[in-house]
């Protein structure tokens, strides 16, 4: 039932060259002029940074959620799905988001799931979870999980509401 | 069988609360009718952290992980207080364990709660067994009835509550089958939950029958007696313990 979501920063680079090689006698001239005009159309290198997100699904056990569908609402249209996919075998989802703002990511398979709410900013995206995670480049962006607690704390409340179900049975058991 | 925040429409959460706020009346009045309501309390309370705790507990079987629900069980040994007790028992997994989720308690509670309240009355059904059958077979038998067919109903109201909000952009063909193989993977379950029922049910008549006296719930004197009348010494209280907790 818990999908907490590591983020990875990676670049992508795309180099785009234009080639002018091939100009005919006749408008060689032509091209020869234009190629001095304009520079940049000739050589103009463009860098693109996308930014992906990968999404680890699993179940409280620790367990991945494998093969799980996955839907991504962008924040522009949050009743619109920007894309649809599929967990692999080890309940991860990469997606590159394309605008600043709060996406929803939801995993569900079989009734079982959850939804992730994931902020995206231009700038830095801050830590809400400083905790350590596997990779070290990863840096948790946000997660599911109603209980950023330590499993101490989930256990200590799991065992006060216990100990509160058996203090009423002894409230009522004891003699009149 | 927990179905969690944001699974279904608003308008089905809302529903779901006003249905089960319906039911929680219906048994708390009933409860109250009883001339000491807090005599069951101990009972109660004791199934409630029990259910807490089985329901919390995940049996891996890939390519999912089940649990049993206990909705025939509470509803064998509880009657109307099961509804109750399996509500408290939810908020405290919504709250504590991040199972199911607080929006849902009152879905969840209906998924549950009612097959609960159906076990409660098929493990009734006992008096119609066959005289023949000694009172523990009858017990046991209603007791199975009651466990399989109380975790049937609930993962068919799970799986039907689910079938029909697919949202958009999610493919309803895996979705139906993943939901119909979680239907299907719950087949051992509802054999176990059986049992296990069966078996604490016929451990109680044996034991402790005193805590099945709260079943029943109108005493007609002819079965009563008849159960009075059976070769078990520590039953011969029970016909007045029988009116006392109707």
């Amino acid at each position: 039932m818990v999908a907490p979501a590591g983020k990875s920063l990676t670049g992508f680079k795309h180099l785009k060259l234009s080639n002018q090689s091939c100009l005919s006698a006749v408008v060689n001239s032509l091209g020869w002029v234009l190629l001095c005009c304009q520079p940049g159309l000739s050589h103009g290198a463009i860098a693109t940074v996308t930014r992906t997100f990968s999404v680890q699904a699993s179940y409280s056990s620790g367990e991945p959620i494998a093969m799980a569908q996955v839907v991504v609402y962008s924040p522009e249209n949050p009743d619109q799905p920007w894309t649809t996919g599929q967990t692999n075998e080890a309940g991860e989802f990469d997606f590159s988001p394309d605008m600043v703002g709060d996406w929803e990511v939801v995993i569900r398979q079989a009734g079982h799931g959850t939804t992730v709410n994931v902020p995206v900013s231009t700038t830095a995206i801050a830590p809400i979870d400083p905790q350590p995670t596997d990779s070290p480049t990863a840096t948790l962006v946000s997660t599911s999980d109603p209980l950023t607690t330590s499993p101490l704390q989930r256990w200590v409340s799991a065992g006060a509401a216990l100990w509160g179900l058996i203090g009423t049975v002894l409230f009522f058991s004891r003699g009149k | 069988m927990h179905i969690p925040d944001g699974f279904i429409p608003p308008q089905v959460c809302i529903v779901g609360y006003g249905l089960s706020g319906l039911i929680t009346w219906h048994c708390l009045r009933q409860v109250q009718r009883h001339p000491d309501p807090a005599a069951q309390m101990p009972k109660a309370s004791l199934l409630a952290a029990a259910f807490f705790v089985v329901t919390s507990i995940q049996i891996p079987l890939p390519p999912m992980s089940l649990h049993l629900v206990l909705s025939g069980l509470l509803g064998a040994v509880l009657g109307y207080y099961a509804f109750l007790a399996i509500l408290i028992g939810l908020f405290f997994q919504a709250l504590f364990l991040g199972h199911g989720g607080l929006s849902t308690l009152g879905v969840n509670s209906l998924i549950i709660g009612i097959p609960a309240l159906v076990g409660y009355g098929i493990f009734h059904l006992r008096r119609w067994l066959p005289r023949a059958l000694t009172p523990s077979v009858r017990d046991g038998i209603s007791g199975f009835l009651a466990g399989a067919i109380g975790m049937m109903l609930a993962v068919t109201i799970f799986i039907s509550l689910l079938i029909f909000a697919i949202p958009v952009g999610f493919d309803a063909a895996t979705e139906r089958m993943a939901l119909l193989t979680l239907g299907i993977a719950h087949g051992p379950l509802v054999l176990v939950e059986g049992i296990f029922t069966a078996l604490l049910v016929t451990f109680l008549r044996r034991t402790k029958p005193e805590l099945l006296t709260g079943l029943v719930s109108k005493p007609t004197p002819e079965w009563a007696t008849e159960r009075i009348s059976q070769p078990e010494p520590t039953n011969s209280g029970n016909y007045s313990a029988d009116r006392l907790c109707d």
